[in-house]
């Protein structure tokens, strides 16, 4: 799989530099599959790969990222899922942007939000 | 004494220019247990009056496009009578980018009886095409 450096906006404004997001892919069974990047560069918005920095991951997110699930050969009848992070934070245009770069006619697009865990959520609404 | 009140409140969805009014049940006891969701003012000014037109639920079926609001899920300092810790749902109805979103947060975690919490974003049970 797909593990790409980028900055990551959570939902209170708050950006996790140089966090590592991974892209793959998943069946029914929730078995994972590696995407090559031929794939990765066919599939994945601009707006993505144009966000992805050069260098090292420095640290993960507390928590679980907001991610998308995208539908792939529904026409051909594959149930396969891309599993797509989206680090732009919701509401912003950079988040409208990556949708619209995603939105084919025949295939679905599913949003899961992020969650963020207790001490951190504590620190970034300013309660500590 | 009812375990829960009804509130309608104008949502903002993750998606610009999407709002719509979400019917919540508020928890208001549990077993005898009076601790009730937290429901601080910068989320009651977006309380609505009842509407008649189609209102999004707030519900973890997958009848609905949306299957899980933005929301703090709070753990409150009380116990159930089984001697777990009291969890209370309290949502976040303004779109991230929106400061009172924050600030909803903020007031929720800061309630009386809130210990701490964990916020989670939307959840779409359908294609969120129909939101653009």
């Amino acid at each position: 799989m797909a593990r790409y450096t980028m900055n990551y906006f959570n939902d209170l404004g708050v950006c996790h530099q140089r966090v590592g997001l991974r892209v793959y892919l998943v069946d029914i069974d929730n078995q994972e599959f590696t995407t090559t990047t031929e794939q990765d560069f066919e599939v994945l918005p601009f707006t993505f790969l144009s966000a992805v920095l050069l260098g090292e991951v420095v640290c993960s997110f507390p928590g679980r990222t907001r991610t998308i699930r995208k539908a792939v050969g529904q026409k051909s009848g594959s149930s396969l899922l891309w599993i797509i992070p989206c680090p732009f934070r919701a509401g912003s245009s950079e988040f409208e942007r990556f949708f619209r770069e995603l939105e084919d006619e025949f295939e679905e697009v599913f949003l899961e939000g992020e969650r963020i865990d207790r001490a951190f959520l504590l620190r970034y609404a300013d309660v500590v | 004494m009812s375990r829960y009140e009804v509130r309608w409140v104008l949502y903002d969805l993750d998606f610009a220019n999407t709002a719509a009014v979400l019917r919540i049940r508020r928890f208001l006891s549990t077993s005898g247990n009076e601790i009730a969701a937290p429901f601080p003012p910068v989320v009651a000014a977006r309380e609505v009056a009842r509407s008649t037109d189609p209102v999004l639920l707030a519900s973890r079926t997958r009848r609905n496009a949306i299957q899980d609001f933005r929301a703090v899920e709070c753990c409150m300092n009380a116990l159930t009578p089984s001697g777990d810790p009291v969890e209370r749902t309290a949502i976040v109805p303004y779109r991230p980018g929106d400061p009172n979103c924050r600030e909803s947060v903020r007031q929720i975690l800061t309630s009386e009886n809130v210990v701490n919490g964990i916020y989670r974003g939307e959840v779409h049970a359908e294609s969120v095409w129909r939101w653009l």
